[in-house]
């Protein structure tokens, strides 16, 4: 069942999303294209400066080849900085709290994590990084991560409105306008917004508080690899704890929470990610975070139509991830309103009313409730942005396995920045060729023949994230490294297993939580997963743009296969589902079917 | 311990230059 409030929430999220997305599309277009923007020339003398001191020439055109490589190398330096700032940070200024370096490998997963868009976090930022390792290492790469992604979005689109020629425009060029034109002045106005509505921006120390009540609760013991201890018989050990006071962790979180949903970044400030109240306050921050996790998302889709001169291709792209996020949010919804059996056997009420949004609450934010926690998780797994507000390891079978396969989809249903674009560019490629299979015509799309060359490039390009996921959920389940972090054994174990992977590899950063992943085992597999997931999609993409490129634009004659209608639509929809789901029936069987299953039959 | 996660970074890299060279040579075949 899903309430009256629910669809209103998706039906309005969706109106305001289109109406701010159509706007965003026409400038993304403008600074993909490279043209100037009429009222930001002091931005344009800024750009040109920037291009002076670097020593580079923004008409200086590259290969595939060359951008590939620069591309690579900046991110490769970024990861070697983030390392060095979290390895360094005891002894650097902005660390009111003294914290500790960060370990060896916690540090080179988060680095890697932060560099690939991915923000998985296997640390606590309020109990492990200083504020200048937020603030230069962290939030710094959430705006060199995002505008790679964008930048490769831009690189392949221009590759399809291109005639004949040999490059793909020029890395440095897409790196800078998408930084200076795109994320730093949405993010700025973005940061005063959040701090308008409450979240915090200081760099006081943390603040120690007296409770009006002491608490008195017990918690498990865990050794000092932050592993539980168990008894004699195997039971959890625990101790009894009386609280007297709270420490209230401070910090610039405002200007890190912008670029953090404006990038699909999506690693928070605090653990608690954007369900704490400094990073959202309010309920109207919370929509505007959703907004402005799709926002360029859906803009990139207007700004597609635009250079390649037929908008109605932008609108069918859009039309695709629509229909499949509304298909995924609606099954979201309808899982986490259900009743948990193992309560409702309590006699606990749990049906929806006018004093408690009923459903499955645990891990919820009663402030959000069961519509916008639901929301977020569809909207924050469909991106790869991966901030959450409420604990996908506590939905129920069904509704955890919604977010988990938006990842496996390939993070193309909106997706990350850029990285959505390209994606389900890739799946669009896939879909004519599988339709000129069936129709006995060489496959074309957006005026540009697709031919063998493409076609290797494309599947590398999809095989990629599924043999990572796969390959290292086996890995980690076989060895004891690996099942010593699960926190439930049996089916919901090996789904967080399966969670982490599809995360890591999809960049997406959310997670299955129980999972103590903070280990060496883990981090070190899952940086192989984040990195290769990455940069090992985007090679063969920047290759398929390059060929693309060289091509001539083929007019459109009664013979071409329209893109652009509903058939298409519904063809590209079917590609995505059927390549990426299917990829992962056999594991998905084991973990959320089976939880279902098991829930449902007591 | 530095020196190993230093090494695995710029074995990534590397890694992954040489993936670009191998889809270029894949376009350069007949």
């Amino acid at each position: 069942m899903i309430t009256m409030q629910s669809l209103i929430l998706l039906a309005v999220y969706l109106a305001v999303l289109l109406a701010l997305a159509w706007p965003m599309g026409i400038y993304l277009a403008r600074v993909g294209d490279g043209t100037a923007i009429r009222g930001l020339g002091w931005l344009r003398r800024i750009e040109d400066f920037l291009y002076r001191i670097a020593g580079t020439s923004a008409s200086a055109p590259m290969t595939w080849k060359t951008y590939a490589l620069a591309l690579l190398v900046f991110n490769a330096l970024g990861v070697l900085f983030v390392y060095a700032v979290q390895r360094l940070q005891f002894w650097l200024p902005l660390n009111p709290q003294a914290l500790a370096n960060v370990s060896p490998d916690s540090a080179f997963n988060t680095a890697v994590s932060f560099a690939s868009n991915t923000n998985w976090q296997g640390y606590g930022g309020e109990s492990t990084m200083s504020y200048l390792t937020q603030m230069l290492a962290l939030t710094g790469q959430n705006f060199f991560s995002a505008a790679t992604g964008i930048a490769v979005a831009f690189a392949l689109i221009r590759a399809f409105a291109a005639r004949s020629a040999n490059s793909i425009g020029n890395f440095w060029v897409d790196l800078t306008r998408t930084t200076l034109y795109v994320l730093l002045p949405v993010s700025a106005v973005f940061a005063v917004f959040l701090v308008s509505q409450g979240a915090i921006q200081n760099f006081s120390a943390y603040k120690d508080v007296t409770l009006l009540d002491p608490v008195t609760y017990t918690q498990a013991k865990n050794d000092a690899d932050g592993q539980p201890l168990k008894d004699a018989k195997g039971e959890p050990v625990t101790e009894t704890l009386t609280a007297k006071t709270q420490t209230i962790a401070m910090g610039p979180v405002a200007s890190q929470e912008a670029i953090k949903m404006l990038g699909t970044n999506g690693g928070g400030f605090f653990n608690a990610n954007s369900a704490h109240a400094y990073e959202n306050p309010t309920a109207l921050t919370n929509f505007v975070q959703m907004l402005s996790i799709f926002l360029i998302p859906a803009g990139l889709c207007f700004a597609l139509g635009r250079m390649v001169g037929d908008i109605r291709q932008g609108w069918a792209v859009l039309g695709a991830m629509t229909v499949l996020f509304v298909g995924l949010t609606t099954l979201v919804l309808f899982a986490e309103q259900q009743a948990h059996p193992g309560l409702a056997a309590l006699g606990i009420d749990q049906a929806a009313g006018a004093l408690q949004s009923g459903g499955n609450m645990e891990g919820k934010e009663t402030r959000f409730g069961i519509s916008a926690s639901a929301l977020f998780a569809a909207i924050t797994t469909a991106a790869s942005c991966g901030a959450v507000i409420s604990m996908h390891d506590s939905f129920m079978p069904l509704g955890g396995m919604v977010p988990l396969v938006l990842m496996q989809l390939g993070e193309v249903v909106f997706g990350g920045v850029g990285s959505g674009m390209y994606g389900m560019l890739i799946f669009a490629i896939l879909a004519v060729f599988i339709a000129g299979l069936m129709i006995g015509r060489t496959p074309e799309y957006l005026g540009k023949k697709i031919q063998s060359f493409e076609m290797k490039m494309t599947s590398i390009a999809i095989l990629v994230t599924p043999t990572l996921v796969l390959a290292g959920t086996a890995i980690a389940v076989m060895l004891d490294p690996g099942t010593a972090g699960m926190a439930n054994p049996g089916a919901h174990g090996f789904s967080e297993v399966l969670y982490a992977f599809s995360s890591a590899a999809n960049n997406n950063g959310s997670a299955f939580a129980g999972l103590s992943a903070n280990t060496p085992f883990y981090n070190t597999l899952l940086a192989i997963a984040m990195w290769f997931g990455r940069f090992a999609m985007i090679v063969p993409i920047l290759a398929v743009a390059g060929s693309l490129a060289a091509k001539k634009r083929i007019d459109v004659t009664a013979g071409t296969m329209p893109t652009h209608g509903p058939l298409f639509v519904a063809l590209l929809v079917g590609t995505v589902l059927l390549v990426g789901v299917l990829n992962y029936v056999p594991a998905l069987a084991l973990g959320p079917v089976v939880e279902h299953l098991q829930l449902f039959a007591r | 311990m530095d020196i190993v996660f230093v090494v695995a970074i710029v074995a990534f890299l590397l890694v992954t230059c040489a993936l670009a060279e191998g889809c270029d040579s894949l376009r350069r075949e007949p």
